[in-house]
């Protein structure tokens, strides 16, 4: 029998009483793509954070060729050849591509030897031109888009001497060209007798090129095979273990009047000359890759930034927001993209962070009622859902999913009128998906208007009355009406134009 | 694909100008400084007060460079005014008790003491994980206090010195004081350690995010002591200078000196958030707030305002940096656009 490069048994671990991982086993070969999945919650981001010795397991072992080891700290991890590309790109966004990448590969030049710039220059140009990467080495991390930060990571990661590549889904944030780029990247890491370790949740990526799959469910891993023997919809019922019905929930609602009229609004260096209306109960979708202004249109809207021309119009009055706050007491919402920087306190509890948005409404001469809280932060739970050991629960221990939902509840507790979604599903395994979507249905059934923002066209096409594609800040066509025609979506948002 | 390196086309010069050497600004200040004093006192531009604004800036730039390290790494010291006074006076003590002892020897005397006083902060800071403002703020009290409780009332003066021991800062070279080049050794090191070395670039990469520092198997308390072990042996050589130049030491010397050098410090660029900062922008922030307080005394202004001053120069430069970064966000935003 050939020996796994790298062998995970029967592991477990619990964070503050919540068990994370139960019993987790899966191997992984030289020059094979293994695929994790698994909900949110399953245990798959904590596995990833165990092979990067930056956690320890509470019991089971780790097998390196047959041997059994203990990845004591990161250090170890990097010796062993573990190359792991995080889900949110773990960077140094005050130097440059050039120092992020030499501070991460070159142990060689340790303590304070001087380092020879000429070589690790070149080396990394190399590198990049190898993987297909163009960033200019002297961009300060933080200046990079949230694409290319991605693909920093990966170059980051990838070293001569890697052994064993795990990804914790590397193409939540990457546009399609990208994505192609990254299963290049992979090819040719597996030829090279890479042990891979792939965690995704977009199945139609796993089924292209994973060879081998293990599911797990509830941190415990459930069944494993080669992929030939499971279809999509067999891993799915594995993943959330029962059959599915229905992906998409179909929304009741009734489309009323105008609620909200764009008229050619622009934003320098963001979007120009947008137009469009929302109605009651409507579900429009902005279609567009990162960097297509979408993001940018809704914080307008919700009063982060500001426009420079055109008129925003609410209830037939014009409506100039300065501030969230303002736009809040108006009705409008706006649940952001990047949780973990602008939708969550990842050091408070889940109670805390539920009811942040509607503290005002809820205190008594400046003094927060906490039984109200505590209820509606119990109501938020059951509503939606959330794996949790309680209100009381830290949200930096909950897993990505989870966090998703108590950023969505948490702006949902103040009664909007009108809510934007900035790409709610991204990174967010199927199970939560289909939650986000009945979460939508339940707000168009009550009357509540829905922007949806997502670069997942499946999921526009699916869920949305109307859809409007962008493309580098500008409208390029209005889809009006059901059903949608993928192709022709897909490329006026990537190309700019509907091709013939 | 947004190519930051190329989208200066169209801001031409200027933008040329900040990218490869972005420290112009504060040499602008510099200049416009020294001209304006100039104007209004013909004793400005003397030689006698331009070397001894180079010298008030020098010892502020030795302190600085060591304060940059601590700041980049995403702490703070403020104990480095205690460590001035305490390096000043028990190396002139020793000094004079023995006044055979060679020169580098009572140098590195001074160094000494700042380094055991450094690695004392250096200590609790990284093992014990409690901000490093509370820290450095107990310590610049209890280094004070042991300092005072020693000396008591007693003063070493220049007539106990030696001779030799006001040589240390008092030599010239091309008419330019010796302390200046002191300084310009210290800034030099200081920026090879900082950009060309791995340690120096773990630093930054400690202060820019230290999650991402101790996945990739930086050694952060390691690191976290050395800054401060430089920081303190720094504060300790421009305590030795200090007394050197000086003449009289005692239980004051160096009180509130901190605060001068976080104004330069921050004046020059780095930044209070970690991450960033450049030693050339430490050296032309120690000349700023060196000519202003040179300066503002040969105009004859109060003691007070001078401090008010370099208050406010503090928060301007804060400011600044804050709008700076808010532009060049923006900025990006239009290349991703645009590309």
């Amino acid at each position: 029998m050939r020996i796994s490069t790298l062998g995970v048994q029967n592991i477990a671990k619990s964070f503050d009483g919540v068990r994370a991982i139960k019993d987790l086993s899966l191997e992984l070969f030289a020059g094979q793509v293994h695929a994790l999945l698994g909900e949110n919650g399953a245990g798959k981001s904590t596995l990833v954070n165990i092979l990067g010795g930056n956690i320890k397991s509470d019991s089971g072992s780790i097998f390196y060729e047959g041997k059994v080891i203990d990845i004591s700290n990161p250090r170890v991890s990097r010796d062993l050849g573990i190359a792991i590309v995080h889900q949110h790109p773990i960077l140094f966004p005050d130097l440059s591509v050039r120092d992020n990448i030499m501070l991460s590969q070159n142990p060689l030049l340790k303590k304070t030897r001087n380092i020879d710039w000429v070589s690790v220059e070149k080396q990394a140009a190399e590198k990049m031109e190898r993987l297909g990467v163009e960033l200019s080495l002297h961009s300060l991390a933080k200046e990079l888009s949230s694409a290319d930060g991605q693909m920093l990571e990966i170059v980051k990661a990838l070293t001569d001497d890697t052994k064993i590549l795990v990804l914790d889904e590397p193409t939540s944030a990457l546009s399609n060209r990208e994505v192609k780029n990254l299963m290049i990247i992979i090819e040719k890491a597996k030829a090279n007798q890479v042990a891979i370790l792939m965690i995704s949740h977009r199945l139609d990526e796993i089924f292209a090129i994973a060879d081998h799959v293990t599911i797990a469910r509830d941190g415990v891993s459930v069944t494993t095979g080669p992929i030939t023997e499971f279809s999509q919809k067999s891993a799915v019922e594995f993943m959330i273990g029962k059959p599915i019905t229905s992906l998409y929930p179909k929304a009741a609602s009734k489309i009323g009047d105008e609620v909200l009229r764009v008229q050619e609004i622009s934003c320098k260096g963001s979007f120009r000359n947008i137009s469009f209306s929302l109605r009651k109960g409507e579900i429009l979708g902005l279609a567009g890759l990162v960097g297509s202004g979408r993001s940018e249109i809704a914080k307008s809207i919700f009063g982060i930034d500001s426009i420079d021309s055109g008129t925003i119009i609410l209830d037939g009055e014009k409506y100039e927001p300065d501030s969230p706050a303002e736009a809040v007491i108006k009705g409008i919402t706006l649940v952001p993209e990047d949780r973990t920087n602008e939708g969550i306190i990842l050091e408070q509890n889940i109670q805390f962070n539920s009811t942040l948005v509607i503290l005002d409404s809820h205190s008594k001469f400046g003094i927060v009622k906490s039984k109200v809280n505590q209820d509606l932060a119990d109501s938020m739970i059951t509503d939606f859902g959330i794996r949790t050991s309680g209100r009381n629960q830290m949200v930096s221990a909950l897993s990505g999913g989870n966090q998703q939902k108590v950023v969505i509840g948490k702006w949902l507790a103040s009664q909007p009128r009108i809510v934007i979604l900035d790409d709610p599903t991204r990174g967010v395994d199927v199970g939560a998906k289909s939650e986000v979507y009945k979460i939508v249905a339940k707000l168009i059934g009550s009357g509540v208007s829905v922007i949806l923002i997502s670069n997942d066209l499946e999921e526009l096409v699916n869920v949305c009355d109307r859809i409007i594609s962008l493309y580098k800040g500008e409208m390029i066509e209005e889809f009006k009406s059901r059903p949608f025609d993928s192709e022709k979506i897909l490329s006026s948002m990537t190309l700019g134009a509907i091709s013939a | 694909m947004p190519n930051v390196r190329n989208r200066g086309k169209s801001s031409g010069f200027w933008h040329e100008v900040s990218l490869r050497f972005p420290s112009f600004p504060l040499f602008l200040i510099v200049f416009l400084l020294i001209g304006g004093f100039s104007i209004k006192s013909d004793r400005f531009l003397t030689s006698s007060s331009i070397s001894q604004l180079l010298i008030s800036a020098s010892i502020i730039a030795i302190v600085g460079v060591g304060e940059a390290f601590v700041l980049i790494s995403k702490n703070i010291d403020v104990s480095v005014g205690s460590i001035v006074g305490f390096s000043a006076y028990f190396t002139a003590s020793i000094a004079a008790k023995n006044q055979s002892l060679p020169l580098p020897v009572v140098v590195l005397i001074g160094v000494c003491i700042g380094m055991i006083l450094g690695t004392v902060n250096g200590i609790i800071v990284a093992n014990l994980e409690i901000p490093s403002i509370m820290v450095t703020l107990g310590t610049l009290y209890v280094f004070r206090g042991i300092d005072s409780m020693i000396v008591g009332s007693n003063e070493v003066t220049a007539q106990f010195l030696s001779k030799s021991f006001s040589r240390i800062s008092s030599w010239t070279f091309l008419g330019l004081p010796g302390m200046f080049f002191y300084a310009v050794f210290v800034c030099i090191c200081g920026w090879a350690f900082l950009q060309h070395t791995y340690s120096g670039r773990s630093i930054a990469a400690l202060g820019s995010n230290i999650t991402a520092a101790k996945k990739i198997g930086i050694n952060s308390k390691k690191l976290v002591f050395l800054v401060y072990l430089i920081s303190g042996g720094l504060a300790g050589f421009a305590g030795v200078l200090w007394a050197s130049r000086y003449g009289t030491v005692n239980s004051t010397t160096g009180f509130g000196f901190e605060l001068v050098v976080l104004a330069a410090v921050v004046v020059g660029g780095v930044s209070v958030n970690g991450g960033t900062g450049s030693i050339a922008g430490v050296f032309f922030g120690s000349l700023i707030l060196g000519t202003i307080s040179v300066g503002l005394a040969l105009v004859n202004v109060s003691q007070f305002w001078v401090q008010a001053i370099q208050g406010a120069a503090i928060i301007t430069a804060i400011s600044l940096e804050v709008v700076f970064r808010k532009r060049k966000i923006s900025g990006r935003r239009s290349d991703a656009i645009s590309n």
